[in-house]
C-alpha cells in the first residue's frame, strides 16, 4: 500500500492524484533557523574550530576508500593478460639486471625523499628541539580561508599558534589541533596577520592575507615609507607568535593612491610550498 | 535490510563517495575551480527521487563540508537546503528539460552558489567584495562551467546506478 503522503485525493472524482509533494516550507524554515544558529555559534564562540580537527580524525580512515579504486585498477591489468605474456614477464623478472634496476630505482626514490628531509633540517636555524616534522594530509578548496590539514603524531606537543615552516619560508600557524591532525591557517588566509620587517629599509609592518593565489597587503604603511620593489620581507618576531627572521615574501607592487592616506604595498607569498609534503612545526617557547 | 533502508543506504553511499572525492583527490591548482560533486549528486537525487532525499541529507552533508573545508559552520547547510528546496519545488519542470537546458540551469545555480559562499560574513576581507575580485569571479565562472559540463555524465551515471540498484 502506498504511503498517504505520496498521493492526494481529487475532490471532484475522489481518485488518487499521484504526486510527490515538495518539502514543507515550515520544515525548511526550521532547518534554516538551525543553520543560522550554527553560523552564529561559529561567529561568536568559534564552534567549528573546536570540532573540526576531530572531524578530520574521524574521516582519516575513509580517505583510504578514495585510493581503493585506483589500486584495484592498477592491479586489475594482470587479469586480462595472456599466459604467453605472463610467462614472458616471469622470465624478465628472473633476470638479475632487472632486479638491480628495480632496487636502484627504489634507492633513488629513497635518496630523493632523504634529500628533501635533509634540506628541511638544514634550513633549521633556531633551536632544533623546537621543531617537529609533519606531513600534509589535505588542503581545503576554500579560496579566502584556505586550511591546511597536517598529520601529527599522537604524542606530539604541537600547540595553538605554533608556526608552520619549510626550507623556503613561513607557511602559516596552527589554529587547532587534535590527537592525529592539526589545522593550519595559511598566510594567504584573509584572517591572517603576520608582523614583518623588510630586508633593506628595515621597516616594520603587518601583512594581511588576500586569499589563495592572491597577494598579501601590508597594513597601514605611511606614504613616506621607503619600500622597494623586489624587497624581501621576514617575520619580525613581534608578538612572539612567529619566530624571528623567517622569509615571508617579496614586495611585488607599491601604489600611492591619491584617495588613501596609506601606501598600498602588495606582497607575493610562497606558492610552491603548498605542493610539498613535509613541513616543520616550530613550537613557540 | 528491507528495501527502503537499502535504497537510503545506496543514495547516501553515492553522497559519501562524492564527498570523499571532493575533499581528497584534486591537486591544489585545481581546487578553486573544481566542481562540487556533492552538490551535483544532491541535485540529482532531489530531482530523481525527491521523496527519498530531503532536509536531513542537505543539512548533514552541508555541515560535513563546512567541517572539512573550513567554511563558516552552517553556510553550506543553508545553501544545500535552499538548493534542495528549489529542486524539489521545481523538479517536475527540471526533470523534463533536455540535458543542455539542465546544464544551463546548473551553470547559473553554481555561479550563485559560489558567490554566496564568498560572502564575507566574518567581516575579515574589507578591501574587496567577491564581485569586484576579478580572480574570484573568473573562478566562479569556471566552477560553474565545469559543473555544467559535468552534469550530463553525473546524471547518466547516477541514472544507470538508480535503475540498476535502487528498486522502488
Amino acid at each position: 500500500m502506498m504511503p498517504k503522503r505520496e498521493y492526494k485525493v481529487s475532490y471532484i472524482s475522489s481518485e488518487a492524484i499521484f504526486a510527490v509533494p515538495a518539502m514543507k516550507p515550515s520544515k525548511v524554515i526550521l532547518a534554516m533557523l538551525l543553520c543560522f544558529t550554527l553560523m552564529l555559534s561559529d561567529i561568536y564562540f568559534g564552534a567549528s574550530s573546536k570540532i573540526r580537527t576531530y572531524a578530520h580524525d574521524v574521516f582519516m580512515p575513509l580517505s583510504t576508500l578514495v585510493n581503493l579504486p585506483l589500486n584495484l585498477i592498477s592491479k586489475s591489468g594482470d587479469v586480462f593478460k595472456t599466459r604467453y605474456t605472463l610467462r614472458k614477464e616471469l622470465d624478465e623478472f628472473r633476470i638479475e639486471n632487472k632486479k638491480l634496476r628495480v632496487t636502484n630505482q627504489f634507492l633513488e626514490k629513497v635518496s630523493k625523499e632523504n634529500e628533501e628531509l635533509n634540506r628541511l633540517w638544514s634550513s633549521a636555524r633556531l633551536n632544533l628541539n623546537n621543531y617537529s616534522l609533519v606531513k600534509k594530509r589535505t588542503i581545503s578548496s576554500n579560496e579566502f580561508q584556505p586550511l591546511l590539514i597536517v598529520d601529527i603524531s599522537s604524542d606530539s606537543s604541537i600547540d595553538l599558534n605554533d608556526s608552520l615552516i619549510t626550507d623556503k619560508g613561513l607557511i602559516g600557524r596552527v589554529i587547532a589541533s587534535s590527537k592525529y591532525s592539526a589545522e593550519v591557517m595559511l598566510l594567504h588566509d584573509v584572517r591572517s596577520f603576520v608582523p614583518v620587517i623588510s630586508e633593506k629599509s628595515k621597516l616594520h609592518a603587518n601583512i594581511k592575507g588576500g586569499g589563495l593565489g592572491r597577494s598579501g597587503k601590508l597594513q597601514y604603511v605611511k606614504k613616506t615609507a621607503a619600500y622597494e620593489l623586489g624587497e624581501k620581507v621576514y617575520s619580525s618576531g613581534i608578538a612572539d607568535t612567529f619566530p624571528e627572521g623567517v622569509y615571508v615574501g617579496e614586495i611585488v607592487s607599491i601604489k600611492d593612491l591619491s584617495d588613501s592616506e596609506f601606501l598600498e604595498v602588495e606582497i607575493s607569498f610562497l606558492q610552491s610550498p603548498l605542493n610539498q609534503d613535509f613541513y616543520f612545526v616550530y613550537e613557540n617557547e | 535490510m528491507n528495501r527502503e533502508s537499502k535504497n537510503q543506504f545506496l543514495i547516501y553511499l553515492t553522497l559519501c563517495l562524492s564527498l570523499l572525492l571532493d575533499v581528497y583527490v584534486f591537486p591544489v591548482s585545481f581546487m578553486a575551480i573544481k566542481p562540487s560533486l556533492v552538490l551535483l549528486v544532491l541535485i540529482y537525487w532531489n530531482m530523481a527521487l525527491p521523496d527519498r532525499v530531503g532536509i536531513a541529507a542537505a543539512l548533514l552533508f552541508g555541515t560535513l563540508i563546512d567541517l572539512l573545508e573550513g567554511s563558516l559552520l552552517g553556510l553550506h547547510g543553508t545553501l544545500f537546503l535552499l538548493i534542495t528546496y528549489m529542486c524539489q519545488r521545481f523538479f517536475y519542470q527540471f526533470r523534463v528539460s533536455g540535458l543542455w537546458q539542465q546544464s544551463i540551469i546548473i551553470f547559473f545555480l553554481c555561479i550563485l552558489y559560489k558567490q554566496i559562499l564568498a560572502l564575507d560574513l566574518l567581516n575579515v576581507n574589507e578591501s574587496q567584495t567577491n564581485l569586484s575580485d576579478v580572480l574570484y569571479f573568473t573562478h566562479s565562472l569556471l566552477f560553474a562551467l565545469f559543473s555544467a559540463l559535468l552534469w550530463s555524465p553525473v546524471l547518466l551515471i547516477l541514472r544507470y546506478y538508480r535503475r540498476r540498484w535502487i528498486k522502488i
